[in-house]
């Protein structure tokens, strides 16, 4: 009897032992790790990345819009109501300081390009004074889509305020393509946006992404290509030969310069240091990476249809990597 | 000695050389003020990291400096000669053959024409003017152009007796070397070594002190005694060494300026491989104690004698690191030579070097960062450097026969000897501690056994 509890024991002790030797040798052997999403990305991928910087305006407080021109002109057979028509009503949003007393035709206003803060005569303003917040985001698209859209469908309460001028003239689109034919014609919101015309200008590239947008630091401008940078690069570091003085502590000697180049692919000025620092090793540091934006000239690795983005550039010079720290 | 005083930038109302138009000094002096203003500034639309780089020697054009007087010519000449020579062995610098300038430097106080000198692709450009003073004393002045930036990078002047034109020489090339590279240079120095003359079985030793550039050769014994392993004291008048007179052999102190010689201590048993502390106030050495030998360091004002080690085994080259905290030495308690760090009050070491064969002659880098030592394995000597905890060790060169590493007063340079074997004999040779840029030493006869001096200034 006692022997074969000591049997059992022993024998369950030995199954568990090499189920745990067993089990956690396996495990080590796989090493999830290795695994890694793959994604393939072009070099027209990268190229097309929009760069951004840490510190730059929130999107909000840039209403630029950034719609295009909707659709070609097209001979208009019936114009939407002249919001002229429409009495003025003031929303409760209105500043009282900033009485703006000057109204124009309120068919301009409508057309107007850029939607301003201010109180303007509005068609139908009455579900607008009721949320008098959402109106510095919204245009007079974006009214005139609600407009149609109190007509067809008593839902005036479905609003988004959060509507981007170009959402807005997708969803136009989309709305357009959706609704059978009712007696809103397609026709009408083409003239209302073919009327902006005279005064909204079509938004270039230039235009469109002017402000530096939120994102990395590390990221790279619209349109300028990977093979342009690489060149670049290789460029300032055949040109580069920081003092070799610097290799025990190469993390303290990063050095940033600032350039800006003429469109002829030269320096326009001297290079900005932008890194502070003192002592001789900094200063020998320094200058090997000033020496080297000088040397690489000219920058006719960059395309002068870039050269917006190229105009001015930080440039690292970063030795942690040359002397392996 | 050497008077130096600092040489200013150009002030600009004199800029108004021949080649200088007004439109350009003022242009100099906005790139002057403006050029490396530090400012934060958001960041431009696109940043660039360069993180490699291509380490090349840096083309500097050294254009022959300017005699104050026709009889200053030759003078002046050699001195800019010698900046050339010893930025060239430095291997970080390649000067820019004469014959290559576009525009003759006529004037030290004009702002040179940059454009001629981007053209021949010189990055640096040193120009002086040597003059010899009323009072019979020499003035040498030079400053160091940045070309690209169009800035002026140092200046200075200098006041020393005719004789000593040399020094100046070098102590320009060190004042150069250290505003391109960052760090102090080592041409204003001196290296002691052994001469050797006769076949190799009547061999005559003698001490041997010169510039560091193989000139101005002087004999500090006569070759009566057998010499071995000098060293600087770190005022750099004085050396220690070893040598055999009758009988065993001792460890001597010697004045390089008066020639006055002394023993250290006076021991039973043979005492060698002697070093200074970095203070020059003690020396560490080894004492023959049976067929063991141990460290001991002396204290030069009151003789007294301190025992650093204590083990049945060869302890010996000692040296000290250059904060006089730590010594590394050479030991074969563990079997074969190795290197071990200890605390300079002695007690427990830590072995450093785990290679094959064996290690001898360490020497601690006057920068701290490492430590030289010859390695003998496979019947080849190396001469390598090791960080002082072990790690990273590099064999710079390798072959028959080589020893006796010694740092340039920089650290960034390692001087040693090399013997061929058969009916030659020794001679001296520098490399980097990168291992690059080996080049013979040049000594009039055989030598061995160099001794790098500190900076003379």
């Amino acid at each position: 009897m006692r022997s074969s509890w000591i049997i059992s024991v022993s024998g369950h002790a030995a199954v568990l032992l090499i189920g745990l030797v067993t089990f956690a040798s396996s495990k080590s052997s796989v090493d999830m790790s290795d695994f890694m999403p793959v994604e393939i990305v072009t070099p027209d991928n990268t190229s097309h990345a929009t760069a951004g910087v840490k510190n730059a305006p929130k999107p909000a407080e840039n209403p630029k819009p950034l719609a295009d021109k909707v659709g070609d002109p097209k001979p208009v057979k019936e114009l939407a109501p002249k919001v002229a028509d429409k009495p003025e009503i003031k929303t409760e949003s209105a500043p009282p300081a900033d009485p703006k007393p000057e109204v124009k035709p309120a068919r301009k206003s409508a057309e107007k390009a850029e939607p301003k803060p201010e109180p303007k005569a509005e068609p139908k303003s009455a579900e607008k004074a009721e949320k008098p917040k959402d109106k510095p985001q919204t245009d007079q698209i974006a009214d005139a889509l609600k407009k149609e859209e109190a007509k067809k469908t008593p839902k005036p309460e479905k609003k988004q305020p959060e509507f981007k001028p170009d959402q807005i003239a997708e969803a136009l689109k989309r709305d357009e393509a959706k609704k059978p034919p009712s007696k809103f014609d397609a026709n009408q919101v083409a003239a209302l946006l073919d009327h902006r015309e005279p005064q909204r200008q079509v938004a270039t590239a230039e235009t469109l992404n002017g402000a530096a947008s939120l994102g990395v630091s590390t990221g790279h401008a619209a349109h300028l290509s990977q093979s342009e940078l690489e060149a670049l690069r290789a460029k300032l570091i055949s040109q580069w030969n920081p003092p070799t003085a610097i290799s025990n502590h190469p993390d303290q000697y990063v050095v940033t310069i600032r350039v800006r180049l003429t469109r002829d692919h030269r320096l326009d000025g001297q290079p900005q240091v932008l890194t502070s620092g003192e002592g001789p090793l900094f200063e020998a540091t320094r200058d090997s990476a000033v020496r080297a934006v000088f040397q690489a000239q000219p920058y006719d690795m960059l395309s002068l249809t870039t050269y917006d983005q190229w105009k001015e550039m930080d440039i690292n010079f970063d030795p942690r990597e040359v002397f392996g720290g | 000695m050497v008077d130096r005083r600092n040489f200013p930038t150009l002030p600009l109302p004199s800029l108004n050389g021949a080649r200088v138009s007004r439109r350009a000094a003022l242009s100099f002096a906005s790139a002057a003020l403006a050029g490396f203003v530090v400012k934060p500034r958001p960041a431009a639309a696109v940043t660039v990291d360069i993180t490699q780089a291509n380490p090349q020697p840096m083309p500097i054009a050294i254009p022959d400096f300017l005699g104050g007087a026709a009889g200053d010519n030759e003078t002046a000449q050699g001195v800019s000669q010698i900046i050339s020579a010893n930025l060239k062995r430095s291997g970080l610098f390649a000067p820019i053959d004469p014959a290559a300038f576009l525009e003759k430097i006529s004037s030290v106080d004009a702002v040179p024409h940059f454009a001629d000198w981007r053209t021949i692709n010189a990055q640096a450009l040193a120009t002086g003017r040597v003059t010899r003073q009323a009072d019979g004393r020499l003035k040498a002045e030079f400053r160091l152009w940045d070309v690209l930036a169009g800035q002026q990078l140092a200046g200075q002047q200098y006041y020393t007796t005719p004789d000593n034109w040399r020094r100046i020489a070098h102590i320009i090339s060190d004042a150069i070397y250290e505003r391109l590279t960052g760090e102090k240079g080592y041409f204003d120095s001196r290296v002691v070594f052994v001469d050797e003359t006769g076949p190799a079985e009547r061999r005559i030793k003698r001490l041997a002190i010169m510039d560091q550039d193989g000139a101005n050769v002087r004999y500090l014994t006569r070759g009566d005694d057998l010499v071995l392993t000098p060293r600087f004291s770190p005022s750099t008048q004085e050396i220690t060494y070893m040598a055999y007179g009758q009988g065993e052999p001792r460890v001597y102190l010697l004045n390089i300026e008066t020639g006055q010689r002394e023993i250290v201590g006076n021991f039973p048993g043979m005492s060698f491989a002697p070093r200074f502390s970095p203070d020059g106030q003690r020396v560490v050495m080894s004492l023959q104690e049976g067929s063991n030998s141990n460290i001991f360091v002396m204290d030069l004002r009151s003789k007294a004698m301190t025992r650093l080690t204590d083990t049945p085994a060869i302890d010996t080259s000692p040296s000290y690191s250059p904060d006089g905290a730590r010594i590394c030495f050479e030991s074969d308690r563990g079997g074969h030579p190795q290197i071990y760090v200890m605390a300079a009050s002695g007690g427990s070491a830590q072995r450093i070097s785990f290679g094959d064969g064996s290690y001898s002659t360490p020497v601690w880098s006057p920068r701290g960062d490492y430590i030289a030592f010859t390695r003998q394995a496979g019947g080849k000597f190396a001469i390598g450097v090791m960080k002082p905890d072990g790690t990273g060790e590099r064999v710079l060169t390798e072959g028959f026969h080589n020893e006796g590493p010694t740092f340039a007063p920089n650290g960034r340079v390692i001087m040693f000897f090399r013997d061929p074997g058969g009916t030659a004999g020794p001679s001296l040779f520098t490399i980097d501690i990168g291992g690059r840029n080996e080049l013979r030493e040049p000594t009039p006869s055989f030598a061995s056994d160099p001794a790098w001096s500190p900076l003379l200034s």
